[in-house]
């Protein structure tokens, strides 16, 4: 059992790592594709009903 | 008119907005608003703003109001999902009336009409299903049933129609958006529940703009969350508070076809208008 453990090891870090750094940087590249595919909103505040005039009359 | 609110003498009505829940622009450019505090609907235009006596001194005691919409030559239809019943404006013929005394429903909520078809869809809550009825009132057919599947629902609450005849569901206790063509096949599904950025708490009003992306406002979030069709999220405005841009348990949102985005700002006795604008193609 204990031999097992000490010989799969290695390869458990080396999965480890991989998807250490691997993963990150995936998920880093989706994220920016789809930043740049977004459309690019912008919200313009223009009135209310009552204006604030009307609602304290 | 949205420039021209400041104008209109809403201190010369007896009452004051209460807890606005929904509201359209009228094709003669006028604000009908549901009001729930009051029981009642708001008429506003750029020289008054009432609740006219037709609809004052009517018979009903309107305890639930929840959605309206714009009908055929120039009337209005809205909903009480207490009274299960779907109500018919005259605003020519001052008449406020039962739009099919014969029809039965169980807790109607959102109302859109398509002129394309003739055609009044509504949200019947009570039954989990979408009733599709002809302009009299009368059931055509229906969608859905209660369930998790695609086209099934879990208390639809809230519908809108875009230019293209598609019908976007709010289904509320599924916490997520279904979209239909105009047979009720569905096209595209998408929302989850969670307090993270694009999901949804208390998903209520829905309406798309003139590119096709999808407005819902979430009573919890105190926001309005902006997606795709296919569900992707895009943007997000409004935080609690009472400032300008700020909630307080948002319902219904409407949008004009300038893109002018209505909100019903429930608990704040109010209706902000928003312009948003996107660098999105069409």
């Amino acid at each position: 059992m204990e031999k097992t453990l000490n010989t799969s090891l290695p390869f458990f870090r080396l999965s480890l790592t991989l998807l250490l750094f691997q993963v990150p940087a995936q998920a880093q590249e989706t994220v920016q594709e789809q930043v740049n595919s977004s459309p690019v909103f912008q919200v313009e505040f223009v009135s209310q009903y009552p204006t604030v005039e009307q609602a304290s009359e | 008119m949205a420039d021209k609110l400041n104008q209109i003498p809403f201190g010369k009505i007896k009452k004051d907005l209460g807890r606005p829940v929904s509201m359209i622009v009228s094709k003669t450019n006028q604000y009908w608003i549901l009001d729930q505090k009051n029981k009642s609907i708001f008429h506003v235009n750029t020289k008054k703003s009432e609740i006219p006596h037709y609809i004052e001194k009517n018979k009903f005691n309107l305890n639930s109001l929840v959605s309206i919409c714009n009908f055929k030559n120039e009337q209005i239809l809205f909903s009480d999902s207490y009274l299960n019943t779907i109500f018919l404006i005259d605003p020519e013929n001052k008449k406020c009336s039962v739009l099919n005394d014969s029809l039965k429903l169980e807790k109607p909520t959102g109302i859109i009409f398509s002129a394309a078809n003739n055609e009044i869809w509504v949200t019947e809550t009570g039954k989990h299903r979408i009733v599709i009825l002809n302009d009299k009132g009368d059931i055509k057919r229906t969608i859905g049933k209660r369930g998790i599947g695609k086209g099934e629902f879990n208390f639809p609450t809230h519908i809108w129609m875009d230019a293209k005849g598609l019908v976007y569901v709010v289904d509320a206790m599924n916490f997520r958006v279904q979209i239909f063509d105009s047979q009720g096949i569905v096209q595209s599904v998408f929302g989850t529940n969670g307090d993270a950025t694009g999901n949804f708490a208390s998903p209520k009003g829905i309406a798309t703009d003139s590119y096709g992306n999808i407005y819902v406002a979430d009573a919890l979030f105190n926001a309005v969350q902006i997606f795709d069709f296919n569900g992707n999220f895009l943007y997000t405005f409004g935080s609690q508070g009472q400032d300008a841009g700020q909630f307080w348990m948002p319902s219904g949102i409407y949008i004009d076809d300038k893109d002018f985005v209505y909100v019903s700002d429930t608990y704040n006795s109010r209706i902000q208008i928003f312009h948003v604008t996107t660098d999105a193609r069409k």
